[in-house]
Order: C-alpha cells, then sequence, then structure tokens
C-alpha cells in the first residue's frame, strides 16, 4: 500500500464532487454512476459529459505521484465515437470545469484511447509531466459518447487508468 | 511492555508536507547496502520508512531489491556514476475495480537506463524504456 488514489467525478453547476466512483455510466443526465435502463440515450445524441479526475487522498510514502494515463476498453456502438480532451501531445492545459452538457464541448474532441497510451495523456496541474507531490487532483477528464443513427444496440466500454509512483 | 506499532504499518515524515505519514508494506523493498556493512531498509527495524533520496549514494556498495513472498533478491553493484531508479506503475482497470502494480528497479549510468520490470506474478523483464512495455491483464 502505498499512495491512496481514487476517481471522483464533479456534476452540476456548483460542481458538486462524489469521491470513489463506482462507474462511468454515461446518459441523458448529469448524474454520478446512473442508472443507463433510466436514463438512455437516443440515437444521433450526445450522452451528458463526464468530468472527473484521479485523486491522491494520501501520500503514503510516495514523493510524487505521475505519467498519469487513460483509456477505455470495450467497443463503441456502430459508428458512435468516445470523445475527450485528453491528449498524448499539444496538451491543451487543464480543463476548466463547466456545468455538464449533452452537446458538442470545445476541447472535448479527441478520441479515447482504446489502448494503453504510450504516455501521459493527462495532465498534473494543466502539464502532462506535473506531479502530484502532496495530496490533491489530477487536471479533469473530460468525456463523452456522440452516438450514431447507426448505433442501435448501445456498448459496454469501461475506463482504465494508470499512474506511476516514486519513492 | 505493549508493542503499540501495528505490524503492517510505517510512518514516514513527509518533508514536503511536514506531516507524518502512514506506510503499508510493499511486495518488494530496497535496501541499501553501504561499503561498512551497515544497512538502510525501506521499512526499518524501527518501522521508520525511508525514500530512497535517502541513500548515502556516496557510500553504497550494494543496492537491493528484496521480495517479501519470494525472499528472492535483485542486487545493483553500486559505482558513483549511477543514480537509483525505483518506481511503481499502478494500473486500475475495468472503472479502477482491478488493480495491479508493477515494479521498476535499476539505475541509470552515463545516460543509459537499466530496469527491472517486476510483474504480479513475478516475471521480470529487463527493459530501458518503460513506457514500452506492454501490461495486459487478463480477466
Amino acid at each position: 500500500m502505498t499512495a491512496t488514489v481514487e476517481i471522483c467525478e464533479s456534476n452540476g453547476a456548483s460542481q458538486v464532487i462524489t469521491h470513489n466512483i463506482a462507474n462511468s455510466n454515461m446518459g441523458s443526465i448529469d448524474s454520478v454512476a446512473l442508472d443507463i435502463s433510466n436514463n438512455p440515450v437516443y440515437i444521433g445524441d450526445r450522452t451528458y459529459l463526464k468530468e472527473q479526475r484521479i485523486h491522491v487522498t494520501a501520500m503514503g510514502g510516495s514523493s510524487k505521484v505521475k505519467n498519469l494515463r487513460v483509456w477505455r476498453s470495450g467497443a463503441l456502438g456502430t459508428n458512435s465515437s468516445h470523445l475527450t480532451n485528453l491528449r498524448t501531445s499539444a496538451y491543451g492545459g487543464a480543463f476548466s470545469y463547466i456545468t455538464p452538457v449533452a452537446t458538442a464541448v470545445t476541447g472535448v474532441d479527441q478520441a479515447m484511447p482504446s489502448t494503453q497510451p504510450g504516455t501521459a495523456n493527462l495532465g498534473i496541474g494543466g502539464s502532462l509531466t506535473g506531479e502530484i507531490t502532496a495530496p490533491g487532483y489530477s487536471d479533469y477528464i473530460a468525456h463523452q459518447i456522440l452516438t450514431s443513427i447507426d448505433d442501435v444496440t448501445g456498448a459496454n466500454i469501461t475506463i482504465n487508468y494508470s499512474y506511476d509512483e516514486y519513492f | 511492555m505493549m508493542n503499540t506499532f501495528n505490524n503492517r504499518i510505517w510512518s514516514f515524515l513527509n518533508p514536503a508536507t511536514g506531516k507524518t505519514e502512514s506506510v503499508e508494506r510493499m511486495d518488494y523493498e530496497w535496501t541499501a547496502i553501504y561499503k561498512d556493512g551497515i544497512e538502510l531498509k525501506q521499512f526499518d527495524d524501527s518501522h521508520i520508512f525511508h525514500q530512497i533520496k535517502e541513500i548515502d549514494l556516496y557510500n553504497l556498495h550494494v543496492l537491493r531489491l528484496v521480495s517479501r513472498v519470494t525472499e528472492k533478491t535483485i542486487d545493483i553493484p553500486w559505482s558513483h556514476r549511477k543514480t537509483p531508479i525505483y518506481f511503481t506503475r499502478t494500473l486500475g482497470l475495468n472503472n479502477w475495480r482491478i488493480k495491479i502494480k508493477v515494479y521498476f528497479f535499476g539505475y541509470e549510468e552515463l545516460g543509459s537506463k537499466h530496469i527491472s520490470a517486476i510483474f504480479p506474478d513475478g516475471n521480470i523483464v529487463q527493459t530501458n524504456d518503460p513506457d514500452s512495455l506492454s501490461i495486459e491483464v487478463h480477466e
């Protein structure tokens, strides 16, 4: 056991933070761990934006946490897109929180990787080479699904994370 | 006298924060063996945790990584041109439900990295580029 790390999600205009989220279910409302059966997305629509962060709650002897990577497992529905602000180069700085919307969001225009990126794609303090040296947060992972009229079955995907820890 | 130490918890005064942190034992831990035979353990016998930057590299003879499970060791004979490399990579898969940790232990010398990547199954891969390793998990 070393640093204590969790995934947090922010929702609403007041940026309510839910710690240690159960899942990243995406749908037609702005809610953490939403019920996808009751909140499906109509084909051709976008899901509400998810804004999540990696949160180090205790350093546990670590000197730094860095090299954050996020990627997806599982296939999307036909012709659907999983869009994000994450990128391994030309990182545009930290994504600034907005009230989640189900429309296109500036800066959330990269394809979410479907394999582990070779280098960091999530920043700390606005930089891909940033470091967490005391309990704190990463930049936001902003992502949403743009469905297609060809996607009539939906998709079951999961999000994966990776970080390096120095002692 | 009662032992007030929790046998799994070591303490660490973090110079960056000025706060004392609790640290649990790790699967692989380093020991610095100095030229005079004295040892500095990452988790010492007084229940104090040490960061690798506390090692007196000038007087270091061998840097050792020990598995707490198998007691296997990796020894690095030291020279003044080397700088230690020791970190872990944690993968939180399937929405953070599955967590695995890979240990990286080695050194850099004259711009060249020599690193052992130690996987959860005990498999060890030599690399000079930890980012080039593909870590796959089959559920």
